[in-house]
C-alpha cells in the first residue's frame, strides 16, 4: 500500500502555526496556487494564433508544460505489476531511498521526457529526418522520414539485434499537411514510463501525433502500446505547446555532482534521521 | 524563521538549495538546509543566481522534515528589503510528501 505522509508549516518566530495534512501521491494531484507561472508555457499564456500554420513544418522552439496531465493507465499485466512494485518513487519515499533512475541523473528516456520535465522542445529538419530536441538535458531524438522501417527485435538475443536506446528508435510521416506522426520502439526498459513508477517493456511502441493548429500552437497526443506491461493500448496524455517568441530557452541539465550534493545536504538527512 | 543568515545558495538542478543559520534566544546556532525548485522554475518567480549571498539576513518559511533533521522544502523567503520570493509549484519533483 502506498504511504501517506504528513508535513507541517513553520511560520514566523513568535507565532508558530502548525498544521498537518496528508498527501496521496499522484502526478495529477491539484497543486496549490503559488501566484506565479509553473513554467514558460503558463507564463506565455494566450499568444494568439500568430497566423496560419505553415505546411508540413514544425520547425522552432516550443514551450510545454513541465509535467503533462496524465490519464490513468489501464490494468497492468502480471509482469507490469511486478515491475511496478519494484519502483520506489520520489513522491512516496524519501528521495534518498527512491530508486527512480533520474535520482542519479540517469536519462529520463522516452517517452517519459515527453511527460515530465518537458518544458521546451525544438524541431528542425535535416535530409531524411526530423530532429526533436529537448530542453531538459539538451538531448535530441532522430525521427527518420526517409521511409525506412523501424528496427525489429531491439534488445533481442541475436548478435545483430539492435541495442535498446534510452530514447528509442523513431520514424515519422505526415498525415495531411499539419499532423506529423512519430512511431518509436526500442526504449530501454531501465526508464520508467512516468513519475508514478509505471513500467514499460522493451516491446513498448509509442505513437506521437503532433498537430500544428496554427503558427503558435502545437498539440500532441501520445499513445502507449505495450502488451507485455498493459492490458490495452491507451492515450497517456494530450498536451499543447506554444511558440516561444524569443526562439530560445534555458539550459536545464541534471548535473550528477549537484545531485550528489543535494542528496548529501538534504536528501539523506531528510530520510535517515530519527523521527520526531 | 526570522533573522536567518544565509551561508550558501546553490543554484542547481534539479533543486536549488539554501543553507542558512538560525540563532535562538540563548545564542545557540542551528544549521538548516532548504530546497526549492529548479532554476528554470524559480527564475519565472523572480529568483536569480545572485538572489542570495552568504551573509544575507532573511526570513525563511519552510516545510520542515518530520524527521529530526534541519532540512525541508522552502515555501518562500523574504529578503531584507521586503521582497518575497516564492518557491515554484511542485511540477519539478519537489513533492512535499517526502518530508
Amino acid at each position: 500500500m502506498r504511504n501517506l505522509f504528513q508535513c507541517c508549516i513553520v511560520s514566523l518566530v513568535g507565532a508558530l502555526v502548525v498544521s498537518s495534512f496528508a498527501f496521496a501521491q499522484s502526478q495529477n494531484s491539484p497543486k496549490p496556487n503559488y501566484g506565479g507561472p509553473e513554467d514558460l508555457y503558463e507564463k506565455l499564456g494566450d499568444t494568439g494564433s500568430g497566423g496560419p500554420a505553415p505546411r508540413r513544418d514544425l520547425t522552432g522552439f516550443w514551450a510545454g508544460k513541465v509535467a503533462a496531465k496524465l490519464n490513468e493507465v489501464p490494468p497492468m499485466t502480471p509482469w507490469g505489476q511486478e515491475q511496478f512494485k519494484l519502483h520506489k518513487t520520489n513522491g512516496e519515499y524519501p528521495v534518498a531511498d527512491s530508486n527512480d533512475p533520474i535520482k542519479g541523473c540517469d536519462p529520463l528516456g522516452f517517452p517519459r521526457n515527453m511527460l515530465f520535465m518537458t518544458r521546451g522542445i525544438v524541431f528542425t529538419t535535416m535530409p531524411g529526418k526530423v530532429i526533436e530536441m529537448s530542453e531538459y538535458n539538451r538531448i535530441w531524438r532522430e525521427i527518420w522520414t526517409d521511409g525506412r522501417e523501424l528496427p525489429k527485435d531491439v534488445g533481442g538475443r541475436s548478435a545483430d539485434a539492435p541495442d535498446p536506446r534510452w530514447y528509442g528508435y523513431s520514424v515519422g510521416h505526415w498525415e495531411g499537411d499539419y499532423t506529423f506522426v512519430v512511431t518509436t520502439v526500442g526504449s530501454d526498459e531501465r526508464t520508467w514510463l512516468d513519475n508514478a513508477g509505471h513500467p514499460h517493456s522493451i516491446g513498448l511502441r509509442v505513437e506521437e501525433r503532433y498537430t500544428r493548429v496554427n503558427h503558435n500552437q502545437l498539440e500532441v497526443t501520445i499513445k502507449i502500446d505495450d502488451p507485455k506491461a498493459y492490458t490495452a493500448p491507451f492515450i497517456i496524455t494530450k498536451g499543447s505547446f506554444t511558440w516561444i517568441p524569443e526562439q530560445d530557452f534555458e539550459e536545464e541539465l541534471c548535473v550528477p555532482s549537484e545531485q550528489a550534493e543535494y542528496l548529501k545536504l538534504i536528501g539523506e538527512p531528510a530520510a535517515h534521521s530519527k523521527q520526531k | 524563521m526570522k533573522h536567518a543568515t544565509v551561508t550558501k545558495f546553490l543554484w542547481a538542478n534539479p533543486h536549488t538549495m539554501l543553507l542558512f543559520d538560525v540563532k535562538d534566544d540563548n545564542g545557540n546556532i542551528s544549521h538548516w538546509a532548504g530546497e526549492a525548485g529548479s532554476p528554470s522554475a524559480i527564475r519565472l518567480l523572480g529568483w536569480n543566481k545572485k538572489s542570495l549571498q552568504p551573509g544575507d539576513v532573511i526570513t525563511v518559511h519552510l516545510y520542515p522534515s518530520k524527521f529530526e533533521s534541519n532540512v525541508g522544502r522552502v515555501d518562500k523567503i523574504v529578503l531584507a528589503d521586503g521582497t518575497t520570493l516564492k518557491d515554484s509549484p511542485r511540477g519539478d519533483l519537489g513533492v512535499l510528501s517526502r518530508y
